[in-house]
């Protein structure tokens, strides 16, 4: 749209551009690097090249089975989010409730507490309250850093939607359960969609929850990372991030495809 | 009979006065308009046939039942929006049988053959396995109508349902609107705050100012005897001149505030402060003769016509006339009217 | 049913939940933060503010976070302005390198600083080979690393709360100030500038108070960790800092932890917990 922007600037917004680029993703870089090298010590550049420490983590019980964990854990977070968030989304839409302002600020605000501090109070809490803790637990608390997610994805394209649908569907003799099922919520799924893969990203990627509400067959992919770097660290380690780093890459481009990642930032 | 009875219908918006007690009955078959400009109700009363605007005082009949506190989707009626309202997710065919599922008429294929007749209606049975997203303005606004007219509903609300089209489908649609008035026989209510389209449109007018009804009769009786100054100004935008009623030789005439005179004719009854309505269409300029003189201040040609702008004891008159008049800025014009065509409203 | 009986139903699952897993858990350690032996009492507040050691971690938090969201301005800022302008295929790709750290693990990231900055990584052997530093030179752990790690992860949020209100500001005002006879940089700074300004203002906001949270867990996570790792897998910041409210909640942050540091450090017997619990041996009484 803006032309003749002088040459010095558009070379020097190239340059910025590769600058921010190379800081922001330089640590992911030097992961997967150190993933493919033989050497047994995390070196970087990487020495030679080879796929050992891949095979090695896709044979190791540790690993696979905190993997396993962390899936299952991250697929209840997925389904808990994206079913409260969006009909919390949908009520907080509507306006009706007197608080829906309220309403709004309340389950945004996890994204502002110290995920620290949050983990604490709830392990306080629910040992005291419900006794030892269980992958539930892990998935309860992982949901609710989940739901601000799914809420804001979801009121993002009920913001875009007609705002007549509804009295359109009334007129057209549709119930108060008909219109929710087949005028509503068809317009929120694209919403849904976004938010259900950020909620499983979230829960799978998350550590410091999954760190203190741990139990002894409670160990998630990242809390077997991060116990794996505190005492013997090795290529391995990078080799699992660098799944983690794909699996990541492609929950982004599945967002975008869902709901254009771009729209977050106009909605 | 009556089809639509609307009994003394107040509304208000907190503290907002929006309607102030309308009474209006609609026959049915009939094509009614409720004109007006934007924020005189006209809306918020189609709103409170639909049912989605509740009364604050009043009530509303259809077909003799009281369904004042009914829901819109237990009133047997269908609207059209503005937007069109077409759901996006789904199809043609799906957006047109979407009432018929809601309200459970008919089985698939009773409901099919509804569907596909519909779609003919409106010239669009090719296009019914669309999304509404892929079609024009125009298109969708025919899914539109025919969602509307498949249900066979006792009455179709309209909602400004042309607004968004360009002059040219406007025309079209509007041709349409009154074929498939006149085939199906539906009970309209029509909301526009367009007078032609009104007037072009419907069996019957009615005219709303400020939550009141201003006016209502035929287009033709609207047009011709316009009965307030706000009429007279909004149907075929008049030029309101005040003036005095005084005797003449030839009956009485108006006498404007320079002293000019205006002849009227002989049965006009209205005396005392007047507002003199004289339409633009209905003036005609001459550059000598008899009667009252304006000075010319602007000419704005407009193709088929010229629009002079004049000036007529100090008020600003506007006259149409063939385009091959022509005056210039400053001369001054003698008016000439048909003291038929000249409505006097009381001030 | 009426249509407020339906919204209530409707957040009604959401609502329980918040209360049972979020709000009283958070309410239950701030009533902690103001219970003492005997009875209500702010003596912890007044420890904790009393106490040099913890004021100089809280003045360290707010020039840290000062600094990061100063940064994160003067890189978010060009930055969104560039992706308003490019196509849409770059802008996709530039939008997920910007939010591709904050959506990876922190642990991973965590990782990747690391290898490139502790005292046998990348960086500091390369300041080494060339004479620069001295042998016991690490990045690690250290206020710069702090800095660049935050950078990192709250760059997406200012990002794309300016990329917000610029992709909204008529393009035609830019060309309309150059056929005035501005020059590119005149119309960036006289029309661009002053119209993104709500959206650096939501930007910072967001950023500054995300930052305090996460530096302020980072300093008390240094406290209690006795590993190189421990440091800074806190330091570098959670994925939960959501990329979502960036557009919104600039304007109604709630801050908590004030009160929640106060329930953190009301007594050494949860220190303890704390730094037990990061080894996995913690038993509740």
């Amino acid at each position: 749209m803006v032309k003749s922007v002088p040459t010095w600037l558009r070379a020097a917004a190239v340059i910025f551009v590769l600058v921010t680029a190379l800081i922001l993703l330089t640590p992911l870089f030097v992961v997967i690097g150190v993933s493919v090298s033989q050497s047994q010590f995390i070196a970087f550049p990487p020495n030679g090249l080879s796929l050992r420490w891949y095979q090695q983590v896709l044979s190791s019980n540790a690993y696979l089975g905190a993997g396993w964990i962390s899936l299952q854990v991250a697929v209840m977070v997925t389904v808990f989010a994206t079913l409260i968030g969006g009909a919390a989304a949908i009520a907080i839409h509507r306006r009706q409730l007197m608080f829906s302002d309220l309403l709004a600020t309340a389950f945004l605000s996890p994204l502002v507490l110290p995920t620290i501090i949050y983990a604490i109070g709830m392990l306080m809490f629910w040992s005291a309250v419900f006794g030892p803790v269980s992958p539930f637990t892990l998935a309860l608390s992982h949901t609710i850093i989940a739901l601000p997610y799914v809420v804001r994805t979801t009121l993002a394209v009920l913001a875009e939607s007609d705002p007549f649908l509804e009295e359109a569907a009334r007129t057209m003799g549709a119930s108060r359960v008909q219109r929710l099922w087949f005028v509503v919520v068809p317009q929120c799924i694209p919403g849904l969609a976004a938010g259900a893969f950020f909620a499983f990203n979230i829960s799978f990627d998350e550590a410091v929850l999954s760190l203190f509400l741990r139990g002894p067959t409670l160990t998630t992919l990242p809390v077997q990372i991060y116990g794996q770097l505190e005492f013997s660290p090795d290529p391995s380690v990078a080799a699992v991030s660098s799944i983690m780093i794909a699996l990541t890459i492609m929950l982004i481009f599945v967002i975008d495809r869902m709901l254009g990642l771009t729209r977050f930032a106009s909605a | 009979m009556a089809n639509v009875r609307l009994s003394a219908i107040k509304k208000s918006f907190g503290k907002t006065d929006v309607l102030h007690g309308i009474s209006l009955e609609v026959a049915s078959g009939e094509f009614v308009s409720l004109l007006g400009a934007s924020g005189c109700g006209k809306t918020t009363l189609l709103r409170i046939v639909a049912g989605l605007e509740s009364v604050t005082a009043g009530s509303v009949e259809i077909e003799g039942v009281e369904v004042t506190r009914l829901p819109p989707e237990k009133r047997d009626i269908a609207m059209m929006f503005q937007s069109y309202a077409l759901l996006p997710h789904l199809d043609v065919a799906e957006n047109v049988r979407f009432p018929l599922r809601m309200r459970g008429i008919g089985g698939r294929e009773e409901q099919a053959e509804k569907v596909k007749a519909a779609l003919e209606t409106v010239q669009l049975e090719h296009f019914a396995d669309r999304r509404p997203r892929q079609l024009s303005g125009g298109q969708q606004q025919r899914v539109a109508l025919a969602r509307a007219i498949v249900s066979r509903p006792k009455v179709l609300l309209l909602d400004e349902p042309l607004s968004n089209l360009d002059a040219r489908l406007r025309e079209d649609m509007q041709v349409e609107l009154i074929e498939i008035h006149q085939r199906l026989g539906l009970t309209t209510i029509f909301v526009t705050h367009d007078q032609e389209e009104a007037l072009s449109l419907s069996d019957r007018v009615v005219l709303l100012n400020a939550g009141k009804i201003e006016q209502e009769g035929t287009p033709a009786e609207i047009y011709s005897q316009p009965a307030t100054g706000f009429a007279s100004n909004f149907i075929g935008s008049a030029n309101l001149l005040p003036a005095d009623i005084v005797a003449g030789d030839a009956g009485p005439m108006a006498k404007f505030s320079d002293g000019q005179t205006l002849q009227l004719g002989p049965d006009e009854r209205v005396r005392g402060p007047v507002s003199i309505a004289l339409r633009q269409e209905d003036l005609s300029l001459s550059a000598t003769g008899d009667g009252p003189k304006a000075k010319v201040r602007t000419r704005v040609f407009l193709g088929a016509r010229n629009r002079y702008v004049l000036s007529l004891a100090g008020e600003p008159l506007r006259a149409l006339t063939a385009n091959d008049v022509e005056f210039s800025n400053g001369q001054s014009v003698t008016l000439s009217i048909d003291p038929q065509r000249v409505r006097v409203l009381p001030r | 049913m009426n249509d407020r009986t339906e919204s209530l139903l409707l957040a009604l699952p959401g609502l329980l939940l918040l209360v049972l897993a979020f709000f009283l858990p958070i309410g239950q350690m701030l009533v902690l933060s103001i219970s003492g032996p005997d009875g209500p009492t702010l003596s912890h507040f007044a420890r904790f503010l009393s106490d040099p050691f913890y004021l100089g971690i809280l003045w360290r938090t707010v020039r840290l976070s000062l600094l990061i969201t100063v940064i994160c301005a003067l890189i978010g800022f060009p930055l969104a302005y560039i992706m308003a302008r490019v196509g849409p295929r770059l802008r996709l790709w530039l939008v997920v390198m910007v939010i591709l750290p904050l959506m990876t693990s922190v642990v991973v990231r965590t990782f990747g600083w690391m290898v490139l900055l502790s005292r046998s990584g990348l960086i500091p052997e390369l300041l080494r080979d060339m004479g620069l530093v001295g042998r016991s030179f690490a990045l690690m752990q250290t206020e710069a690393a702090i800095v660049i790690g935050m950078v990192q992860v709250l760059l997406p949020f200012m990002t794309l709360s300016i990329l917000g209100v610029i992709t909204r500001i008529d393009g035609r005002l830019e060309e309309a100030a150059r056929t005035m006879g501005c020059s590119f940089l005149q119309s960036f700074r006289t029309v661009v500038l002053p119209l993104s300004l709500p959206g650096i203002v939501a930007g910072s906001l967001l950023c500054f108070t995300l930052s305090t949270s996460l530096v302020c867990d980072a300093q008390s996570a240094r406290r209690h960790a006795n590993t190189s790792v421990g440091g800074i897998d806190l330091q570098i910041g959670y994925p939960n800092a959501g990329l979502a409210v960036c557009c919104s909640t600039g304007g109604h942050i709630i801050r908590w932890h004030p009160a929640g540091t106060g329930a953190l450090y009301q007594d050494d017997g949860l220190q303890q917990w704390l730094s037990q619990s990061r080894h996995g041996c913690v038993r509740l009484p």
